[in-house]
C-alpha cells in the first residue's frame, strides 16, 4: 500500500452495507445512463394514446404506463439521469462553494473569518425550502437553474465542517513548514489543506447526493422542478398521485426507485465517514507501543 | 533467598494484526522482589510498554497474552485469573503510572474525587473516609494546600502537580508493586528531578517495589538497582545498575551508552547503531540484533542466542559470552554493509 | 571580526489576554521578554530552557511565522520586521525550519519527493527532471535512499521522516537553520544519527543553526555557544564549554544538576527547585528567578531590581545581581532593600568533579 487511501477501498468493501449501497449506486448509474437506450420504447413516446392508458404492469410494459400512455419503466430510467445529474451535479456544487468558503475562514481566522461566519449566518436563517420555492415558483428556470439554485443554497454546513478541519490542522507542523518555505496562501490552501480536509468533504458530498434527490423530488412534487415532459422521478411520482387510486405503479415505482436511492447513497455517506477515521487519515502516526490497538477485523485464534 | 514478589515467566503477548502477528513481547522472564526498584529500559520497539501493560492484563484485542505465559505475584497466575480478580489486583495491589498526567486524569472529574474513588472501589467505606484519606495522599505527594487542591480539576494543575495525583492514585492503596511507564518524559527536567526524588521517598516510605520503564538511562542510572535492557522484543541484558554501566556486556547497551551525549564529556561525534529497530511482525532470525552488531560473525545469524549468565547476577543474551575472544574482531554491521 | 549572520535586539512578544465578554484586554503573557543575541555565519548557538520558556516563541519570530511585538531582528544586514511580503519571502531561502515532531511536521498526502520538491517549485530554482536530480542528491545527502521518493511519509519511521524534513529544508540552500526541538522525539540511538548528521551538514554546507531544545546534554554536545531562557528571558549567555563547567546563573546550575547522569557512581550534588514554573501571564517582579532561587546571597533587592545581562567573565553573560561582578552597586541593592552582597556561589555539580 503506496497511497493511503488505496487501503481505503479495501476497507470500504469490508462494510456490508457500503458493498449494498455501492452496488445499488452502480445498477442506477448504469442504469441511468444505458438504460434509456435498452427500451424500445422512449419516456416520451406516446404509442397508443387510447389503448394503453393508466395500462398496469405487463410483459410489455413491466412498470405499466401513466396516463399519457407513456411506458413507465422507460420513464423511471429517464428519470434516472435527471435525478441523478441533479443530485450530482448540485452537491458538487455546494461541496465546491462550501469548501472555498470553509478553506478560507478557517485559514485567515481573526476578523476575516468572523466576518464570514456571520455571514454565514446571515445565509442560514433563511428557510432553505421556502426560499427554492419563493424563487423557483417566480423564475421558472430550466434544469440548469434548479441544479444551480439547490447548489448555491446547499453549502452552508460544508463550509462549517471544513472550516473546523482547517482550524485543528492550521497549526500543525506541516502546515507551518509550508508558510516557513515562503509557499503562498493558495499553494497553502490547495496543495496542503484541501487534500487532508478531504475526508469530511467527501462524506459530506455523499451525504449531498441523496439529500438533493430527495429534495429534487419534492419540489417536482409540489410542480417547481425539472420542468415536464422530461420529468424527474419527483414529477413521475406527482404525475402518479392523480391516478394513485386505480393505478398504484404509477407512484410505487417512481416512489421506490427515491427511497432507494436517498438510502443508498447516505448508507454510503456513513460508512465513508467511518472508514475515512481521522486516526487513519490524517497523521498517519504510528500508534505508541502501549496503545497498539491496532485496526483489525480479524480476531485472534482461539487458545488451543 | 526471600520468594520474590512477582515472578514473570515466557510472557509472550502476540498482536494479530492485518500487517501479520507482531510478536511484541517474546519469551520475557524477570523477577521483582518485595521493596526492590528495578528498571526496564528499551527504545520504541522494543516492548517494554506492552510488557508493562501485559502484567496488569490491559492488553485488548487484536493483542493476546499467549498460553504458556506465567506472571506469578503473590502466588497467583496473573495470567488465569478472571476479570473480576484482576480487577481487584489492579489499583490496590499492582498499580500504574502514565506517561502522560493529563490523559490518564479524567478531566470532567476533581482530583480528589479521582483519588477517593480509588479507595471506594478498592476499599469501600464512606465518601468522607475516602476523601480523607485522599488529601492525606496529596499531602503525602508533596502537594501543598491538599485540601484546597483537592477540589480543583486537572487543567488548573501543572505537569509536575498533575504527575503527583496520578503518583497519589497510584499509592493511596499502598500496592506492592506500582508500574511506572516513562513518568517523566512529558515533563520538564527540573520537575522530573522532584518526580524522581518525590518516588524514591515514597518508595522507602512504603516498602513498595517499583518497576520503572524508561528509555532514558540518566534516569535509570538514578533510581533502580537492577536494570532490564530489552531489545526485539526479548531482554537481552540484566545487571545490577553499576555493574550495567562499568561493564555492560551486550553490544546493544554498549550501543546505547555509547550513543548518549552527556553533559562534561567532550566527543567529536556521537557513537550510533547504524540501521533502524527491526518491525515486531518480522524479527531477524537467529539474534535479533545480529545485522546491526559490530561483532557479529555467522553463528549470530543462525543460533538465536539464549540468556547466558556472566556473573552474579548479570545475563547476556549474546554468543560472546560464549567465545569472547570475537569482541576484539570489530567491524562495520551488516547493515550499513549491505544497505545502498 | 565577522559580521553577525543573524542578530536579535530586545525581542519581545506579549499575548493579550482578553476577558469578559467584549474581550477586553486584561493583561499580557509576557512569552518573549527582551531577549538579544547574535548568531554567527556557521555557528551553532544553542537555545535551552523548560516549557514556557520563550525559546520556541522566539525561534518563530526570527522565521516570522508570528510577529513580534517590539524589538528588531537583522538578518545579513536586512532588518526582517519591517520586510513586506514578497521580500520576505525571497528571504525564506535563508532561513528555514526543522521541526521536533516527525510525524506532524510531513504532509501525509504528499509523496516524499513532492515534499521536498516544494522549495524548488516556490522558488522556481528548478523543476521537471532538474528538479527530480536535486531532490535525489538531497536524499542522498541526508543518507536515504532516492527510490524513497515516490514514497509516502507514514511508510517511514521517526528518524527517517527527520532526515526528510532536514532534506526539505536543505532544498533552498539556506545559511540558517532554526531547529525546533529536532531530536526530542527520537530514541536516543536515532538522536545520535540525526545529530551526527546535522553536524556533517554544518561543516560541509557552513550552515548556522540556531538549536531550541531543552535536553541539554545534546544542546551542550552539538553547540558553540548556549543560551538559556527562562520566563521569556535570556539568564545566561555563555561558551557550551563555559556554561557546562562553569554555570554562574543559579537557574543553570539548578537546570544542570536536574539532568540525570547515566553514571550510577557519580555524587549528586542536586539542586532541587521547589514549586512550579510561574505563569508567564503573572512573572515575578525584579528577578524572575527569584522566588525559586537558591543562591545564599537572595535577598529584597532580588525581588526589586530587574537584573541585567552583564559579562561576568570573558564572552559570559549571566543575568543575576548577587554574583559579581555586577554592575549593580551594592549602595543600589541596599536601597531597594538587599541585605546580603553579592558573592560568588558555585555549587559542585554531577560530573564535574
Amino acid at each position: 500500500m503506496t497511497e493511503p487511501s488505496r487501503g481505503l477501498w479495501a476497507r470500504l468493501l469490508t462494510h456490508r452495507p457500503a458493498r449494498w449501497a455501492l452496488g445499488v449506486i452502480a445498477l442506477l448509474v448504469i442504469a441511468a445512463l444505458v438504460g434509456p437506450w435498452l427500451r424500445t420504447t422512449s419516456c416520451v413516446e406516446q404509442p397508443d394514446i387510447v389503448r394503453l392508458i393508466n395500462a398496469p404492469p405487463s410483459l410489455a410494459h413491466p412498470f405499466g404506463t401513466d396516463r399519457f400512455s407513456r411506458d413507465l419503466l422507460a420513464r423511471v430510467l429517464c428519470g434516472a439521469r435527471i435525478s441523478l445529474a441533479v443530485g450530482a451535479l448540485a452537491a458538487l456544487l455546494a461541496t465546491t462553494l462550501g469548501t472555498a468558503y470553509g478553506l478560507v475562514a478557517g485559514y485567515y481566522g481573526g476578523r476575516i473569518d468572523a466576518a464570514m461566519m456571520r455571514l454565514l449566518d446571515a445565509f442560514m436563517s433563511i428557510p432553505r425550502v421556502l426560499l427554492l420555492i419563493a424563487v423557483l415558483t417566480a423564475w421558472h428556470p430550466g434544469l440548469t437553474g434548479v441544479i444551480v439554485l439547490i447548489g448555491v443554497t446547499g453549502w452552508f454546513s460544508v463550509s462549517r465542517l471544513v472550516r473546523a478541519e482547517v482550524m485543528t490542522l492550521r497549526e500543525s507542523d506541516f502546515i507551518v513548514a509550508a508558510r516557513a518555505l515562503g509557499a503562498p496562501v493558495p499553494r497553502i490552501l490547495w496543495r496542503h489543506l484541501l487534500p487532508n480536509v478531504a475526508a469530511p468533504v467527501v462524506v459530506s458530498a455523499t451525504l449531498g447526493v441523496g439529500n438533493v434527490i430527495a429534495l429534487e423530488a419534492g419540489l417536482s412534487y409540489l410542480g417547481i422542478g425539472a420542468p415536464p415532459p422530461t420529468a424527474s422521478w419527483g414529477a413521475i411520482f406527482f404525475a402518479g398521485i392523480d391516478i394513485f387510486a386505480g393505478a398504484w405503479w404509477g407512484v410505487l415505482f417512481p416512489g421506490i426507485a427515491i427511497v432507494l436511492t436517498v438510502l443508498a447513497f447516505n448508507v454510503l455517506g456513513d460508512a465513508l465517514r467511518d472508514v475515512l477515521d481521522p486516526r487513519q487519515l490524517h497523521l498517519a502516526r504510528p500508534l505508541p507501543e502501549s496503545t497498539l490497538a491496532v485496526v483489525s477485523t480479524r480476531q485472534p485464534p482461539e487458545n488451543g | 533467598m526471600a520468594e520474590p514478589l512477582l515472578r514473570v515467566h515466557e510472557l509472550r503477548t502476540y498482536f494479530y494484526t492485518e500487517g501479520g502477528i507482531a510478536r511484541a513481547v517474546d519469551g520475557v522472564s524477570f523477577e521483582i522482589g518485595a521493596g526492590e526498584t528495578v528498571g526496564l529500559v528499551g527504545e520504541s520497539g522494543s516492548g517494554k510498554s506492552v510488557t508493562a501493560l501485559s502484567l496488569l492484563r490491559l492488553i485488548r484485542p487484536p493483542g493476546r497474552i499467549e498460553s504458556g505465559s506465567e506472571i506469578l505475584f503473590d502466588g497467583q497466575n496473573l495470567v488465569a485469573l478472571d476479570e473480576r480478580a484482576i480487577r481487584a489486583v489492579r489499583g490496590a495491589r499492582i498499580s500504574m503510572v502514565f506517561q502522560e498526567p493529563m490523559t490518564a486524569l479524567n478531566p470532567v472529574f476533581t482530583v480528589g474525587d479521582q483519588i477517593a474513588e480509588v479507595v471506594r472501589v478498592h476499599k469501600g467505606g464512606s465518601r468522607r473516609e475516602a476523601w480523607d484519606r485522599a488529601i492525606k495522599m496529596l499531602e503525602t505527594v508533596g502537594i501543598p494546600s491538599p485540601a484546597q487542591r483537592a477540589d480543583e480539576y486537572p487543567h488548573q494543575l501543572s505537569g509536575g502537580m498533575r504527575q503527583r495525583v496520578v503518583i497519589a492514585m497510584a499509592l493511596v492503596m499502598n500496592p506492592a508493586l506500582v508500574i511506572a511507564d516513562e513518568p517523566t518524559t512529558a515533563l520538564d527536567v527540573t520537575i522530573q528531578a522532584q518526580i524522581l526524588e518525590l518516588l524514591a521517598a515514597l518508595q522507602r516510605q512504603f516498602g513498595t517495589s517499583v518497576l520503572l520503564i524508561t528509555h532514558d538511562l540518566g534516569v535509570v542510572a538514578e533510581t533502580v538497582s537492577r536494570v532490564l535492557v530489552m531489545y526485539g522484543g526479548e531482554i537481552v541484558e540484566e545487571a545490577p545498575v553499576r555493574e550495567l554501566f562499568s561493564s555492560a556486556h551486550h553490544p546493544y547497551t554498549e550501543g546505547l551508552l555509547n550513543a548518549m551525549p552527556r553533559v562534561g564529556q567532550e566527543r567529536e561525534r556521537l557513537e550510533t547503531i547504524p540501521g533502524t529497530v527491526p518491525p515486531p511482525t518480522a524479527w531477524p532470525n537467529g539474534c535479533r540484533f545480529h545485522d546491526r552488531c559490530p561483532y557479529a560473525w555467522d553463528r549470530c545469524a543462525a543460533e538465536h542466542p539464549p540468556l547466558y549468565q556472566i556473573g552474579a547476577g548479570h545475563a547476556s543474551r549474546c554468543h560472546l559470552a560464549d567465545e569472547p575472544e570475537r569482541r576484539a574482531e570489530k567491524h562495520e554491521p551488516l547493515v550499513t554493509r549491505t544497505s545502498a | 571580526m565577522t559580521t553577525p549572520l543573524l542578530s536579535v535586539r530586545d525581542l519581545r512578544k506579549y499575548f493579550p489576554i482578553k476577558k469578559g465578554v467584549f474581550g477586553r484586554a486584561a493583561g499580557a503573557v509576557r512569552a518573549v521578554d527582551g531577549v538579544s543575541f547574535d548568531v554567527m555565519p556557521g555557528e551553532t548557538l544553542g537555545l535551552v530552557g523548560e516549557s514556557g520558556c520563550g525559546k520556541s516563541t522566539t525561534g518563530r519570530m526570527i522565521l516570522r511565522l508570528i510577529e513580534p511585538t517590539a524589538g528588531s531582528i537583522e538578518f545579513d544586514g536586512i532588518n526582517l520586521v519591517s520586510l513586506d511580503g514578497g521580500a520576505m519571502r525571497a528571504l525564506r531561502r535563508k532561513i528555514q525550519v526543522i521541526f521536533q515532531d516527525p510525524f506532524s511536521s510531513l504532509n501525509p498526502r504528499m509523496t516524499v519527493g513532492a515534499i521536498i520538491r516544494e522549495g524548488l517549485t516556490i522558488h522556481k530554482l528548478a523543476e521537471g527532471a532538474a528538479a527530480d536530480g536535486r531532490v535525489r542528491q538531497l536524499l542522498d545527502e541526508v543518507g536515504m535512499r532516492a527510490e524513497y521518493m515516490s514514497r509516502y511519509p507514514h511508510e517511514f519511521s521517526g528518524g527517517q521522516r527527520q532526515r526528510i524534513g532536514i532534506a526539505r529544508a536543505l532544498a533552498v540552500e539556506p545559511s540558517f537553520i532554526v531547529c525546533d526541538e529536532p531530536v526530542s522525539a527520537l530514541d536516543v540511538s536515532v538522536q545520535a544519527q540525526v545529530i551526527n548528521l546535522m553536524q556533517d551538514l554544518q561543516r560541509d554546507r557552513g550552515l548556522a543553526y540556531l538549536f531550541i531544545a531543552h535536553d541539554l546534554s545534546v544542546v551542550e554536545h552539538i553547540a558553540d555557544r548556549v543560551a538559556v531562557m527562562y520566563l521569556g528571558k535570556i539568564v545566561e549567555l555563555a561558551t557550551a564549554n563555559d556554561l557546562y563547567r562553569e554555570p554562574l546563573m543559579p537557574y543553570t546550575q539548578a537546570l544542570l544538576s536536574a539532568v540525570p547522569v547515566p553514571d550510577p557512581a557519580a555524587r549528586k550534588t542536586r539542586v532541587v527547585l521547589h514549586g512550579d514554573v510561574p505563569s508567564p501571564a503573572n512573572p515575578p517582579s525584579g528577578c524572575v528567578f527569584h522566588p525559586r532561587c537558591q543562591h545564599p546571597a537572595k535577598d529584597a533587592a532580588c525581588a526589586a531590581i530587574v537584573p541585567p545581562l552583564e559579562e561576568k567573565a570573558p564572552g559570559h553573560l549571566v543575568a543575576c545581581i548577587k554574583q559579581p561582578p555586577t554592575r549593580v552597586e551594592w549602595s543600589v541593592q541596599q536601597a531597594a532593600g538587599g541585605n546580603k552582597p553579592p558573592e560568588r556561589y558555585l555549587p559542585v555539580l554531577a560530573g564535574h568533579a
